[in-house]
């Protein structure tokens, strides 16, 4: 079996190139680059309305920055839609992590920072280990295995602001050189630490999955779990792999989050993972990850587009929310927009495969 | 096969192109109008070393421009300001009718007293939202920044970039922060005790009459997440069973911020207690009216006395149809709060002394009529 074997990008385009005429080329463009080319429309909309309220660097900065914290997860948690696994516990397992973090540097436990870090790190590991477990050995599907450990972790996080949260069930980062990193211009840059790290990971998980074996694994199983079954390809640790990626990157974000608001709390809209979606409950990175095209089904998407959607999404909560819209047209203009890309997506998919 | 290659580049090329264009020389800011009702400096210097005489607003005039809620000033401002002060403030959601009202309040008095005035609204998104909105309002400069009605997640971190920034910060409704040498707003104990004095006296009313031998319980609906609320649901608790003798074992903690629902937080107390009745307030009006509607859909309405804290329009219509059960609430008075907020803002840095804002309307069934005529216009018809 070869690497390539498995490549999505095959049949890009292929069922297209019979007509040749400028209309199809632009049509095809339009549904190949729908998503960049909304993008360059929603940056000017929101240019022309808000003028130099929006049309500066430090505004634009901020969008990226903003996007980091979801932008960190997003790698990871494509990958596993890629895989054919939904992690629904993304918002909850994050919000422990983050709760544990900040557990660990209360005087009780007294832990530095750099320690209580990868501590709460390997517990989000262990949290991801425990769901696969439950894939694997039991059998539980992932939706539902997800779900509950999900629950199961939010019941702890309100466990642990119980018993150490304080009068307002929240517990207070107090990591000066951490919050320094987060929220303020990494090496003399002006942009902080988390859009590097977002980058980083989008790098790592960008030639993972399209220049390496694993990756090609993951597609694989994703796409046809019994046909990689019979090629010899063992869902168990891509399984794992994938988990453990997210409950990492949730874990990341939302420490980073929670550090940027110098406290953490149970409730999980604090989350990273579930910063702002207008309002309704569905993690940002599930809707990211279908506004990028990736294929809820797995096997299928580019994990490079998910870095559009996220900016696509927080290029749009950001400028309705300077234009001082109200709620209720802030949480349609957003369901029409996941409705948009759905529809997009789906025209796209019908040609490449008519 | 050949085919006409797509340019990949194009939207990328365009994004660019905004951010250079972004990079380019920042578009001037539009000078703020002096709104009808300022006047100039009233005496010009005559000397060289002679200081100018200043004219300040008098509570009179304050009173008038702030319209139907006849706002009480809480500080004497010069009608010439040192300098051209710039407030900001982030709203959680301004489609709130109390929030709405905060922010319509600011805006007002801003236009009044000649000041620019921006605001973001999070429209109910989480923390994280605020404080990125509060991050771009940073970038236009303000003098002060606030927000209303918040936990240590959100005005922690303002009040920490503030800080950074050298930005007064003046968080509303949101109890003490660590960056900022300013509280302002509803004074929540003391507004909670009042109103626990408010249901005391209903309550000895009914315990008089229809509720005579039943066993009294008082339900607060609150939010530990959020300080004001502690302290406000807090006064009101201490107030309420001091006044009816209630010990430990008859008042009922509904924490909202546990995840639960107050409908569900109710439901549970009415079946605990079958023969018991209630008093109940909640942090804010609609978290008293909601149980309360919870009891009367489960033909227990007979069973409880509210009284909500906060009485925006929602209230108001329906205390005004005189419904069982709920006395009446005390008033926030969001539009004069908002109005207070922009002149607390202003005598900080003018450093003119500033009085706290107070609450000044108790309105029961008794009052409704008058006090909503007062700020509505007219009752509202039977049909509606």
């Amino acid at each position: 079996m070869t690497v390539a074997a498995f490549r999505p990008e095959a049949p890009e385009g292929a069922r297209l190139q019979r007509r040749s005429s400028w209309a199809n080329l632009v049509f095809r463009y339009c549904l190949n680059h729908g998503l960049l080319i909304v993008m360059v429309l929603e940056l000017a909309i929101f240019s022309i309305t808000l003028r130099e309220r929006f049309l500066s660097v430090d505004v634009l900065v901020l969008i990226v920055e903003n996007s980091a914290v979801v932008g960190i997860i997003m790698p990871f948690f494509a990958c596993a839609l890629i895989a054919g696994v939904i992690d629904l516990s993304v918002v909850a397992v994050g919000n422990l992590t983050a709760l544990v973090f900040a557990m660990l540097m209360l005087p009780v436990f007294g832990l530095p920072w750099g320690l209580a870090l990868p501590v709460a790190l390997v517990f989000a590991g262990l949290v991801a280990l425990f769901s696969t477990l439950l894939i694997v050995r039991v059998g539980v599907p992932g939706l539902v295995a997800t779900l509950a450990v999900g629950t199961t972790s939010a019941g702890l996080a309100y466990l642990i602001t119980d018993n150490f949260g304080g009068t307002f069930s929240q517990i207070k980062i107090a990591a000066p050189p951490l919050r320094e990193l987060v929220s303020k211009g990494f090496l003399g840059t002006g942009v902080a630490m988390p859009v590097f790290l977002m980058l980083l990971l989008y790098a790592v998980y960008y030639v993972m999955l399209n220049h390496t074996r694993l990756g090609a694994h993951i597609y694989a199983v994703g796409g046809n779990p019994h046909g990689s079954y019979l090629a010899g390809i063992r869902a168990a640790p891509i399984t794992a792999f994938c988990l453990t990626g997210v409950a990492l990157g949730a874990g990341v974000a939302s420490i980073v989050l929670g550090t940027r608001l110098l406290t953490t709390g149970a409730a999980a809209t604090f989350s990273a993972a579930a910063a702002s979606t207008g309002g309704s409950a569905i993690p940002v990175p599930l809707v990211a990850a279908v506004i990028a095209g990736i294929g809820l089904s797995g096997g299928t998407g580019r994990v490079e587009r998910t870095l559009l959607g996220v900016l696509f999404f927080s290029l749009l909560t950001f400028g309705m929310a300077l234009l001082n819209l109200p709620p209720e047209v802030r949480v349609t203009i957003e369901g029409a927009a996941i409705v948009f890309a759905i529809v997009l997506d789906s025209l796209r998919q019908h040609f490449e495969t008519r | 096969m050949s085919r006409v290659k797509a340019p990949r580049f194009l939207p990328l090329a365009a994004i660019i192109v905004v951010i250079v264009a972004a990079c380019g020389p920042a578009l001037t800011s539009q000078a703020v109008p002096a709104t009808a009702g300022t006047s100039p400096l009233a005496v010009p210097t005559t000397a060289g070393t002679a200081q100018p005489e200043v004219e300040y607003w008098s509570p009179e005039e304050i009173t008038a421009a702030c319209g139907v809620e006849k706002c009480q000033a809480l500080a004497t401002l010069p009608k010439q300001f040192s300098q051209p002060w710039k407030l900001a403030f982030v709203n959680a959601n301004a489609g709130n009718p109390f929030h709405g009202a905060v922010a319509e309040g600011m805006k007002a008095a801003a236009a009044f007293y000649g000041v620019e005035f921006i605001e973001a609204d999070a429209a109910g998104g989480p923390p994280n939202v605020m404080v990125d909105l509060a991050s771009t309002l940073f970038l236009q400069s303000p003098d002060a920044i606030g927000v209303l009605g918040q936990g240590p997640d959100t005005f922690e971190p303002i009040g920490a970039a503030a800080q950074d920034k050298g930005v007064i910060f003046i968080p509303a409704d949101s109890g003490k922060s660590e960056y900022s040498s300013y509280i302002y707003g509803i004074p929540d104990a003391r507004a909670g005790k009042t109103a626990g004095g408010m249901l005391a006296e209903g309550a000895n009313k009914r315990l008089a009459a229809d509720w005579k031998g039943r066993e009294l319980f008082f339900v607060e609906f609150t939010h530990s997440a959020i300080p004001a609320c502690v302290a406000r649901t807090g006064g009101f608790r201490t107030a309420f069973a001091e006044q009816m003798g209630l010990d430990a074992d008859h008042l009922i903690m509904a924490d909202i911020a546990g995840g639960q629902s107050a409908q569900d937080l109710m439901a549970a107390a009415l079946t605990a207690q079958p023969e018991g009745v209630f008093g109940l307030t909640g942090c804010w009006d609609q978290l008293g009216i909601d149980p309360y509607n919870t009891a009367r859909e489960a033909g227990r309405g007979g069973d409880v006395i509210l009284v909500t804290m906060g009485g925006d329009k929602p209230p108001a219509d329906l205390l005004v149809t005189k419904p069982e059960g709920y006395y009446g609430y005390i008033e926030w008075q969001p539009f004069a709060e908002g109005w207070g907020w922009v002149e607390t803002a202003l005598g900080i840095l003018e450093g003119v002394p500033v009085k706290p804002y107070e609450v000044r309307h108790l309105t029961t069934q008794e009052n409704i009529e008058q006090r909503y005529v007062e700020l509505y216009g007219a009752l509202p018809s039977p049909a509606s």
